[in-house]
């Protein structure tokens, strides 16, 4: 029994020596991450299991050394005057004792630190692997398949010989052969994922188990500081510091299902793991799985297609002739792989931006202007030409072109998915480089102001039929729905330079020339009427004067045939009275001065009642 | 030994799934694929066709699939330099696909990366060759006649398509321009230039629009002065007429002209006595004279009152 489980022990190192070197050079030659994660913990089991073979080859010594030291004993008979305590004598026991003393705790500490390192490693590095192709995923299917069946079968075994009382050492070893056994069973399953083109599933696997690798790393570094303060008990520990818990659960799972039902048997108050239902689910889950997988591949032999999808049918890769484009609605098919359905949202309006575009939630820049930075890709300038060629002074040093920043939506979908998806692999991309270069073919021929005025509509109409014809000839199989030109304008310039600035000085400046001649409209509307009036008053001011004139020569001849028949009737007094008259009504609110020099003695009569200039005769008054 | 025989189940459709994975292999409809046998490929060797194959599990035979569509392929934002002299940047992308499978995977060993790397050079030279064969304005010009774009573009496919083809396995199917610019500095000149011929317009329209008002404003002077003469020289008329119609009724002076000088004389003094008038008489003007104790004469008309607000002698009413 003994040599048997030493056998055992050894076989277990054998196998997952070999198991890791394989899982290495697989790992390394697939790129699976999952490989490389798996390997590690065949590496650590590898490793494990050396130190258990090597602990009971002493315990298989010091069991012999007692052995022989009892026959010795009882072939004595006692006869000794001393007797021996025999503690010197049992060399191998105290080789035993100080191993277990000394070294194993030490490679539990170097055991801990590689397991952290590990896992480190691999999450450093897992991403940084080669893409795994189908081809090396098949390969690594196989082996891990194989590897897994192996190790499960020989994991089970040593698990037998573990129970008995000599075979415990063999424990920890049986824990990393089942989990190995598992792991290379989740890397057959991700191997299948990356053949399925699902190679996302790698990754996922990998950090999942980088993770368990380092949550058994740190709870080997608690079983090693609380075996410190442990008090030392027999000879041999029942558990050794090295065996995993986590890894134990993990490789027999069946445990964990015993203590599941053990916890529900405890809430309930009844043994629910006795219930038939709980028995029957115990006895036929593997019929379930295998049902649930039976449902699986028959749920691939139909497919319901969306409004707006249409699908692909393939058989064996080729496209199926009678029904190669499937419409939307339920279809029949056969299982994966002999058939399948590719997908494609063939029906729905896909859009290029060309050019500058112009975020429709960007609350930065609600309003669009061409003086301001307003869109991403606005340093995007399209060359167009420029019939100012010529103007220039220094033409020879200036280039003959203007700069257009431009938004140009391209609206399409896909026509003929066929066409579509079999002629070209990236047709989107595709059909932004024939966009852009019809795009830009159009623009070097244009002037700039007639691009961004006149000449716009026409250039959509131009641009829509351009980039259909290209993608005609590219056999793309899509149709081109609309073509805008917006945000057209010139360049911002730079801090130095402000051209789209200068374009509205230009319309600023039209306005002010349009201002100018309307301020001189104005005015002009304003001199005409004012010189008509004044013309008018001068015509008025003539005819009243001429009116005044011949009216008074009129009154004054009639006044003067009046008098003169009076003059002639009594000559001398008409004329005094007249003149009398005349002098009284003129002169009486006259000031009236009499200055006699020549007689001081006659009387003067002054109207003083009003103050005289003083400045009238060049003499101030004199004061009284 | 009771076996179970949902076990056997389903180790047989997990071996019955390896056999199908290690003996067959489909070859997509967008695919093809290369079978060597120990490492070397023959001729039967390339499956263009898409459909299930056999083949013996590694490493008796590998398989390389491709994917045979077109790839397209986008060179960087590069200067170059056209006959002229004149630089540019420009980026020409390709659509290529896989014509020979076995010279592909025997060039690059399958690796479309290796493989446009090598397209890189071969396109780059191509079209840097060709540019500076032309001028700058085949590539951009109002004059459509002028343009080169597609002439360009297909030397450059000439250039590439059959060296890609007999050394590379690669099929060239088409080659475009997509996008065209001017290095950085060249960019600031056109910025300068766009803005100058901008401020020229500003001038031309700041002096249009003074030229105008100016035009405006001496065509409303004009006829602001016509409209003015007009008047006057009517105003002229009717005051010449005015004068004659006076004269026709001034006529009856002559009958009497010593009546007619004193009553002109007396509206003269009237008009010219208006307001505040201030006389300064001698005492022997009459009827002042009475206050030299005379007896009352007859006073002689022709003696005038001094007035220091001289009428002007006009007679104008």
């Amino acid at each position: 029994m003994d040599s048997n489980i030493q056998r055992n022990g050894f076989l277990n190192f054998l196998v997952l020596t070999a198991a890791t070197v394989v899982a290495a050079f697989l790992a390394s030659y697939t790129g699976l991450a999952t490989a490389a994660a798996g390997t590690a913990f065949l590496a650590m089991g590898c490793l494990i299991s050396a130190l258990s073979f090597f602990r009971m080859r002493l315990k298989s010594r010091e069991r012999w050394e007692r052995l022989e030291y009892d026959e010795m004993k009882r072939q004595r008979q006692d006869t000794t005057l001393f007797k021996d305590s025999g503690e010197d004598t049992f060399q191998a026991r105290q080789l035993r004792r100080q191993f277990d003393r000394y070294f194993v705790p030490l490679f539990t500490a170097v055991f801990c630190l590689a397991q952290g390192f590990a896992a480190y490693y691999l999450w450093q590095n897992l991403p940084n692997l080669h893409a795994p192709v189908r081809e090396q995923a098949a390969l690594a299917m196989v082996a891990f398949s194989t590897f897994s069946l192996v190790l499960f079968l020989l994991g089970k075994y040593s698990t037998g010989l573990a129970r008995s009382p000599q075979g415990s050492l063999l424990r920890p070893g049986s824990a990393y052969l089942l989990l190995g056994s598992a792991v290379s069973l989740l890397i057959v399953l991700t191997g299948m994922a990356i053949w399925l083109r699902s190679p996302g599933l790698d990754l996922l696997a990998a950090r999942i188990l980088t993770i368990v690798l380092a949550l058994t790393a740190v709870e080997l570094l608690i079983n090693l500081i609380l075996e410190i303060y442990r008090p030392r008990g027999g000879d041999l520990d029942e558990r050794p510091m090295y065996e995993s818990r986590l890894v134990g659960l993990l490789s027999q799972p069946g445990g964990l299902v015993t203590t599941v039902a053990q916890a529900l048997d405890y809430q309930f108050g009844f043994r629910v793991s006795d219930t038939w239902f709980y028995k029957f689910l115990e006895k036929a889950f593997a019929w379930l799985v295998l049902l649930q997988l039976g449902i699986l591949l028959l749920s691939t032999s139909f497919v319901v297609l969306e409004p707006g999808e249409l699908g692909l049918h393939e058989r064996f890769g080729r496209l199926s002739a009678n029904r190669g484009v499937m419409q939307s609605g339920l279809h029949f098919k056969l299982p994966w792989p002999i058939d399948r359905v590719h997908r494609h949202r063939a029906n729905e309006i896909r859009s290029i931006a060309v050019g500058c575009a112009i975020e429709e939630h960007d609350e930065a820049h609600r309003t669009v202007i061409w003086t301001e930075h307003h869109a991403d890709e606005e340093d995007v300038n399209f060359l167009v030409a420029s019939n100012d060629e010529g103007d220039t002074p220094d033409q020879d040093e200036t280039v003959p072109v203007n700069l257009l920043v431009a938004s140009i939506p391209v609206q399409y979908y896909v026509s003929d998915l066929e066409s579509w998806v079999y002629r070209h692999r990236d047709p989107e991309k595709l059909m932004e480089d024939l966009t852009y270069r019809e795009v830009v073919r159009y623009l070097v021929s244009v002037d700039l102001m007639d691009i961004m005025s006149v000449g716009r509509l026409h250039a959509s109409q131009q641009l829509t039929e351009r980039i259909q014809q290209a993608a005609d000839r590219a056999g793309l199989g899509a149709e081109i729905i609309f073509v805008g030109l917006q945000d057209m304008h010139p360049p911002v310039g730079d801090e130095q330079i402000k051209v789209a600035a200068a374009f509205e000085e230009v319309n600023g400046a039209m306005q002010a020339k349009e201002a100018t001649i309307l301020l001189a409209e104005a005015e002009a509307a304003e001199t005409i009427p004012l010189a008509r009036a004044e013309a008018a008053k001068l015509r008025s001011e003539a005819e009243a004067y001429r009116l005044e004139r011949v009216a008074l020569a009129k009154a004054t001849a009639e006044l003067y045939r009046n008098q003169m028949a009076a003059w002639h009737t009594a000559p001398g007094i008409v004329d005094n009275r007249i003149y009398f008259s005349a002098l009284g009504d003129y002169f009486r609110d006259a000031r009236k001065y009499l200055i006699t020099p020549e007689n001081a003695d006659h009387t003067y009569i002054m109207n003083l009642e009003d103050e005289i200039a003083y400045d009238l005769l060049g003499a101030r008054p004199e004061e009284p | 030994m009771k076996r179970n025989p949902v076990s056997l189940i389903a180790g047989g459709v997990l071996l019955l799934a390896f056999l199908a994975i290690l003996f067959f292999f489909q070859v997509r409809q967008t695919e093809v694929a290369v079978v060597t046998t120990f490492g070397r490929a023959y001729a039967s060797s390339t499956k263009t066709e898409p459909g299930p194959y056999f083949r013996f599990p590694w490493p008796i035979n590998k398989v390389y699939r491709f994917d045979k569509r077109v790839r397209n392929f986008e060179r960087k934002f590069e200067q170059t330099v056209t006959s002229d002299a004149r630089n540019l940047l420009i980026t020409v992308y390709i659509g290529w696909s896989i014509a020979d499978p076995l010279k592909f995977l025997q060039r690059f060993d399958g690796d479309v990366i290796k493989a446009e790397r090598n397209l890189e050079n071969l396109l780059r030279d191509a079209k840097n060759g060709v540019i500076g064969q032309h001028k700058f304005s085949d590539l951009i010009s109002t004059e459509e006649d002028q343009l080169q774009f597609e002439a360009i573009e297909t030397k450059i496919l000439d250039a590439v398509q059959a060296k890609a083809r007999d050394n590379y396995g690669i099929d060239i199917s088409l080659v475009g321009i997509k996008r065209l610019g001017l290095p950085e500095s060249i960019t600031g000149k056109v910025f300068e230039r766009m803005r100058e011929e901008r401020l020229r317009l500003v001038k031309r329209y700041q002096g249009e629009g003074e030229a105008e008002a100016i035009r405006i404003r001496a065509e409303a002077d004009r006829e602001r002065r016509e409209i003015l003469a007009e008047a006057e020289a009517e105003a002229t008329i009717m005051t010449g007429q005015a004068e004659a119609e006076a004269t026709q009724y001034y006529r009856v002076l002559n009958e009497d002209p010593e009546l007619a000088r004193l009553l002109l004389r007396l509206r003269t003094l009237q008009e010219a006595t208006s307001g505040k008038t201030t006389l300064i008489l001698d005492p022997d003007t009459p009827p002042f004279d009475l206050l030299k104790e005379q007896s009352l004469k007859t006073p002689d008309p022709s003696a005038s009152p001094t007035s220091s607000s001289a009428p002007d002698g006009d007679d104008r009413p």
